[in-house]
């Protein structure tokens, strides 16, 4: 997953670098098209599926974290009530 | 597991930065170079109107442009010309080439160039009679719509106009009205437009205001887009339809100018050159074109694209030598 979203973050600055770029040559000469030609509406289609990818990918992996965070959370408190309890942890054996 | 060292920060911003020029080249090759092949005109226009005959290159001969002074016979003008004949108009006798420099003219066509200087700017004047719309043309780099790209001075060598300046760059975009010849390639509106009637007129239009099938309906022989609109009821426009870097800079300009039906203007100031010349604004643009005593004038393809041709020789002083363009206007060849 963190590979996965690496590609598209780069892919993503391209496209930003790209499309910079194409913004300032179009002050300077908006008749040339730069961002009304068709590659440019390529270009549009392909940046936003990338930054969308990536928003999908990083949501997905901060749920992902998250939920993880909260299982330690709540593990971490299980062990704090048991240690309050003055009790012996329970041991893996004795669980199953 | 094991983990992979990462790439240095500075790579990682070069590859990046590598990344968007290949990007940038992408686009590059797909928008300018491979040009789709939509050549063919969309349709014609120029049947509703009868024309008067054309004179053919062989009949402008380098005789002709020898001699300042030409005394041309005078036709007897039709009592109801046709729409595009201009004969009535078309001045005969002495061609005045006072303080041109360079001139030219047979029993068709009619050509003046003076230089021109303001504190900020060179520029030149090509005045323009012509006796039939015919002789006022415009031609494409390489022959074809969206063909490529040639330098002015190639397309007007080919095409063996007399005169000739910079288009609109209407091969370097995917919008506007493209009517050349009497012939409709691209009607699409995307900025100003002007269009020259059969009948002769030249009217400049804000792109809000335009109606391509009015000026279908009314004959348009020519139409450019690109723009902006110079003229507006005799005076600078208060507001022009392009960006403040383009209206403000002084820049090396082309320009077309109306007077009336038969008789125009190309203006070609040249510019980014220090001290010889910087070049104008729109502002400083439209009034000289007011100056001139223009009632319309349109703004064409300027910066380096700037060029005007005369009998083959360049006029002025292109940035940079001039640059590649998708096409001319012209006078006098057989595009």
């Amino acid at each position: 997953m963190r590979k996965f979203r690496s590609v598209f973050a780069h892919l993503s600055i391209i496209f930003s670098g790209v499309f910079i770029t194409l913004t300032i040559l179009n002050q300077y000469n908006p008749t040339m098209g730069f961002l009304t030609s068709k590659t440019s509406g390529i270009f549009i289609l392909l940046f936003c599926l990338c930054v969308l990818t990536l928003a999908v990918a990083t949501i997905a992996d901060n749920r992902h974290y998250a939920k993880h965070m909260h299982q330690r959370a709540e593990e971490a408190a299980r062990w704090k009530k048991i240690s309050s309890n003055n009790q012996r942890p329970p041991q893996r054996e004795e669980q199953e | 597991m094991q983990h992979k060292k990462p790439l240095p920060g500075i790579l990682v911003i070069l590859l990046d930065l590598l990344g968007i020029g290949a990007a940038l080249g992408i686009f590059y090759l797909f928008t300018f170079v491979i040009q789709p092949g939509d050549h063919q005109p969309l349709k014609s226009i120029m049947a509703t109107v009868t024309q008067s005959p054309t004179p053919t290159p062989a009949q402008t001969t380098p005789a002709a442009t020898a001699t300042l002074v030409v005394n041309t016979p005078t036709p007897t003008p039709s009592p109801t010309p046709a729409p595009g004949d201009f004969s009535a108009t078309f001045p005969t006798g002495t061609l005045d080439t006072t303080g041109s420099v360079g001139s030219y003219a047979d029993d068709n066509l009619r050509i003046v160039i003076t230089e021109h200087h303001t504190d900020y700017a060179v520029y030149y004047v090509a005045d323009v009679w012509v006796r039939n719309i015919q002789s006022f043309q415009t031609a494409f780099a390489n022959g074809k719509f969206r063909g490529g790209y040639a330098m002015p001075s190639d397309t007007a060598s080919k095409v063996g106009a007399i005169l000739a300046i910079t288009g609109d760059s209407c091969g370097s975009s995917n919008e506007g009205i493209v009517i050349r010849n009497g012939d409709l390639y691209r009607d699409t509106v995307a900025d100003d437009v002007c269009i020259l009637y059969q009948d002769g007129t030249m009217e400049s239009y804000y792109e809000a205001d335009f109606n391509l099938d009015a000026a279908v309906a009314r004959g348009a022989y020519q139409g450019w887009s690109f723009g902006p609109k110079l003229i507006d009821n005799g005076a600078i426009p208060e507001n022009y339809n392009s960006t403040d870097v383009i209206i403000k800079d002084r820049a090396p300009r082309s320009a077309i100018g109306y007077y009336e039906p038969g008789h125009y203007c190309l203006v070609s100031v040249d510019g980014r050159q220090g001290s010889y010349s910087e070049g104008m604004s729109l502002n400083e643009l439209s009034q000289a074109m007011i100056d001139l005593g223009c009632k319309d004038a349109y703004n064409l393809d300027g910066g380096q694209s700037s060029m005007l041709v005369f009998q083959g020789d360049i006029i002025g002083k292109p940035y940079k030598g001039g640059r590649s363009v998708s096409d001319i206007i012209c006078f006098g060849g057989n595009a």
